[in-house]
């Protein structure tokens, strides 16, 4: 496992870890330690009278400690890995003790159990069947409702309270449609204050308009399309199912991590991106602040060496990791040549497939230009593309770049797009 | 073709319906189709026509071709940037929110005339912006990179510094008192020149902050001008004079004070044994000037007598070898005289104000080992060697003093006196909390590391604090240690 000390830091679920983590750093806080090919063990003196064992699971990077917290990792896990990425000599001991092995083989087991687990066809099929009932009827509504907007006109929209899109959500909630219910609220979180708020508003009423168009004739599409418009209602795919299907091996290089919260509900965006195989991957993993802790760690500014299994999809972006996976340096990429070749790939993607969410790309020889009272990005030929409205780092790229043109890993769709990292001096810098 | 899409829908399709002329040509046959399909209603026309022109405008997005747009590369660098050692340790500064070990690896990186990783530069000059006093480093090691990202942030744009002369010309107050502190320390005539010409255009106030500067290097050739000010309106201005005048021997008021006390002070010889003491008898009345430049002429304490309490005085203002040349014999034989002499028995502490005033070291010494009392100003008057050597002896007397003294130091405490100073916080430990030894991590040994445990406080209740404190002095000294070693070979 190549655990550097700039990627453990990157894996603190908060500052107050990464200052507590790095504190424990140090070969004294650590009763024992050791570390082979399949995991990273240590005992920490806490305060407590039996010292916490820590362990990290380097093959299928996941993560214990019987520490108290709940974060994950904790203080402890990252003064393990930081210890381990700067002092790696003082890991002597390379046998581990039962509890180590004892975890490792539980993980193990747990695998086989959730294989092994048979499945009821007759049921499934018929909680299916009520389910798409339930669907058609929130659908049916959903399509009264939009209509009225169209018909009333959205003058009065922004007067709107919050119930009026509320009421609607929970509606497709209640029809089972959690995918709708997340496209109405989005909707109804329209910067109303903002310039221009009807043209995302149109946008965005469009597009469920779309899906809907789309599964209700779901029966006439090609598989995987029939696949995307269901996960866009709300339907989840097994993914223990997706995991017994074959991926992509490559070295995957992992170009962001983006976190958000909502009402304590952690959402970890992992933007991949496959050296060989030119495929942007989006690894998605939940976990409720203080209560569930995710399952994988990983570090941006890394690759993994493994296997991706990608959600079907006419255009596959969402992925899952197939483990074990090792996590390597960074390998070389070429990037796109530039625009041209980004917007010709974004109309191939759209013709597949109108409603889609942003994607990464790596494109070459990017250099960060003023234009308008606006950045943008240039590219060899002398093609722009606006930076995305509110982008934070543009002073960092400013300072990486120098005038001077970069590789860039970039995020984004139509014209927004928003850059997640830089090639300098032959080392990928996060922004 | 969106605005008339949004036109539309804006008045809603009761209103205004979508025609095929507000899409594009190309959607022309489907728009025939979907309009002229009356089984669908005039929404879901318009839902119909409005999600396929989002897609046709999804899918036709182009770049914008326009070669004028440029923008001026940053000039290469002429120093190298710094180590991947540096590097780490600046990043572990920055992740860490120690702004002292920022400044200490900045001061150690312009010290070695390197330069700062750029993507290091936005975070350098943001800090920059609140602490004026970083801006010349940040300056140094941020480069031309930093200079030119500037041109696109005016919050960065830091001036370059300008000449001394339009400093002192146009500054703030603080600024000129700056720039005439630094001046009067290499020039002192130069730095008196300076003030001489403005001094008509100075209000009173700035007057007198100005001449508090003149403390520095004040010198015989002042005194000439000097004594010209104490005819100045405003009190303040005529206080400062007296402040300066009072501690340059050759001034007219120094030589009165020595005439008045030559005149009241003769030596002579005593008893069978002929001691050597003096003979006390105060020549009143004095020179006015003398009640004038701040001597006080009653005493207020009962033990004192009001003649004592005058000599006493001015005694402060003599330097102490002029005695020796009164009293024909040599600084041991000078505090013979006054030791031996019931009224002047207390004048050790005199001797020693005045040897401070006059930074005469040698008189220094003698009275600071001859005398129990602590002189406090002693401490900024001696050699940085024997600062804390002497902060030792009386660290247990005064030991907030001298915490302050030393936090105001620009060295590395030697580990005697840090030893002091950290066995008495670990003892009041709620009195100097974490910010104070992230302030001072530049003074702090790397060696006091290793003995941090040694300071534990015996009272339980104070033990977890210390501890607390310990492992954060000691993340301190790992990236302190961390930085040195990574300019190490440069220094």
């Amino acid at each position: 496992m190549l655990l550097t000390e700039e990627h453990v830091i990157g894996l603190a679920p908060d500052d107050a870890s990464r200052k507590a983590g790095s504190a424990l750093a140090s070969p004294g806080k650590w009763i024992s330690k050791g570390a082979n090919t399949d995991a990273l063990w240590g005992e920490c003196q806490g305060s407590g009278s039996k010292p916490y064992q820590t362990q990290v699971d380097i093959v299928n990077v996941a993560f214990k400690c019987s520490c108290p917290s709940r974060k994950f990792p904790c203080k402890h896990g990252i003064g393990l890995m930081l210890l381990y990425a700067r002092q790696k000599d003082t890991f002597t001991e390379s046998t581990p003790p039962a509890w180590v092995s004892e975890w490792l083989s539980k993980r193990a087991d747990k695998k086989v159990e959730k294989t092994e687990k048979p499945v009821d066809e007759n049921a499934q099929a018929k909680r299916l069947q009520a389910r798409q009932q339930k669907v058609a009827d929130g659908i049916a509504e959903l399509m009264r409702w939009m209509k009225d907007i169209v018909r009333n006109g959205l003058l009065q929209i922004p007067e709107k309270g919050d119930a009026y899109w509320e009421n609607m959500a929970r509606r497709m909630v209640d029809a089972q449609a959690s995918g709708l219910a997340g496209m109405v609220r989005t909707l109804g979180e329209t910067n109303f204050y903002s310039d221009g708020w009807q043209i995302s508003f149109l946008d965005q009423l469009l597009r469920i308009y779309l899906v809907i168009q789309g599964y209700t004739q779901i029966e006439s599409l090609e598989e995987p399309l029939q696949q995307e418009l269901r996960a866009l209602i709300g339907f989840t795919q097994n993914q223990e199912a997706l995991k017994q299907q074959t991926g992509i091996k490559d070295s995957w290089l992992v170009l962001s991590k983006q976190t958000t919260e909502e009402e304590n509900l952690i959402t970890e965006r992992y933007w991949l991106y496959g050296q060989q195989s030119k495929k942007s991957a989006l690894v998605l993993q939940f976990y409720v602040k203080n209560q569930t802790r995710p399952e994988v760690l990983i570090s941006p500014g890394i690759a993994l060496q493994g296997e991706l299994v990608f959600f079907p999809s006419p255009i596959p972006l969402r992925a899952i990791i197939k483990f074990p996976v090792s996590n390597i340096s960074l390998p070389e990429v070429t990037g796109m040549e530039g625009w041209a070749q980004v917007t010709d790939t974004e109309t191939a993607l759209y013709e597949q497939m109108p409603v889609r969410s942003e994607r990464p790309y790596i494109v070459q020889q990017l250099t960060p230009v003023q234009h308008n009272l606006q950045w943008w990005l240039k590219d060899q030929e002398e093609r722009l593309m606006p930076l995305k409205t509110g982008y934070t780092n543009i002073w960092r790229l400013l300072a990486l770049s120098g005038g001077k043109p970069l590789k860039m890993a970039l995020l984004g769709k139509e014209q927004q797009y928003e850059p997640l990292g830089a090639w300098h001096n032959g080392s990928y810098k996060l922004l | 073709m969106w605005n008339n899409i949004v036109n539309t829908v804006l008045l809603g399709t009761g209103k205004k319906q979508l025609r095929k002329d507000d899409l594009p040509p190309a959607l022309s046959a489907v728009a025939d189709s979907v309009l002229g399909n009356k089984s669908l209603d005039v929404e879901t026309q318009f839902l119909h026509l409005a999600s396929l022109a989002l897609n046709y405008r999804q899918s036709g997005v182009t770049a914008l071709q326009d070669s004028s747009v440029t923008l001026e590369v940053a000039p290469d660098e002429v120093l190298p940037y710094c180590s991947p050692a540096a590097w780490q340790a600046l990043y572990t500064a920055i992740d860490m929110g120690l702004q002292a070990l920022i400044l200490y690896w900045m001061e150690a990186c312009a010290a070695a005339q390197q330069l700062a990783p750029p993507e290091f530069i936005p975070t350098l000059m943001d800090m920059s912006i609140k602490e004026k006093q970083w801006r010349n480093l940040a300056i140094m090691v941020c480069g031309k990179r930093g200079e030119w990202l500037g041109q696109f942030n005016p919050a960065w744009a830091f001036r370059k510094p300008e000449t001394t002369e339009e400093r002192w010309q146009t500054g703030s107050l603080e600024e000129r008192k700056q720039v005439l502190s630094s001046l009067r320390q290499d020039h002192p005539a130069q730095a008196r020149e300076w003030l001489q010409q403005t001094w008509s255009q100075e209000n009173a106030a700035t007057r007198a902050e100005l001449l508090k500067v003149l403390q520095i290097n004040a010198c015989e050739e002042d005194v000439p001008w000097l004594e010209t000010l104490l005819t100045d309106k405003s009190a303040k201005v005529k206080d400062e004079t007296w402040s300066l005048l009072k501690q340059l021997p050759t001034s007219a008021i120094i030589q009165a004070y020595w005439q008045l006390l030559q005149q009241s002070i003769t030596p002579a010889k005593k008893g069978l044994l002929n001691k050597k003491s003096l003979d006390i008898s105060l020549q009143l009345p004095s020179d006015k000037r003398i009640a004038d430049s701040g001597i006080q002429l009653l005493s207020s304490s009962k033990s004192v007598s009001d003649d004592a309490f005058i000599l006493y005085q001015l005694t402060t203002y003599i330097p102490p070898a002029w005695w020796e040349n009164y009293l024909q014999t040599d600084k041991k034989g000078v505090l013979s005289y006054f030791n031996n002499t019931e009224l002047t028995q207390q004048f050790n502490q005199a001797l020693g104000l005045a040897a401070i005033r006059f930074k005469d070291l040698e008189w220094l010494q003698l009275i600071l080992k001859e005398s129990k009392d602590f002189f406090k100003d002693a401490l900024e008057a001696l050699p940085v060697h024997e600062q804390e050597a002497y902060a030792l002896r009386f660290f247990e007397k005064e030991p907030q003093f001298m915490i302050r003294f030393l936090s105001e130091r620009d060295y590395e405490w030697g580990l005697p006196i840090t030893r002091e100073l950290f066995k008495w916080i670990a003892k009041n430990p709620y009195q100097y909390n974490r910010n104070f030894f992230d302030k001072q991590v530049q003074n702090i040994p790397l060696l006091i590391g290793g003995e941090l445990e040694s300071f534990t406080p015996e009272l339980p209740a104070y033990q977890a604090t210390w501890k607390n404190t310990t492992e954060h002095i000691k993340r301190l000294l790992t990236c302190k240690a961390a930085i040195n070693k990574a300019f190490s070979h440069t220094k």
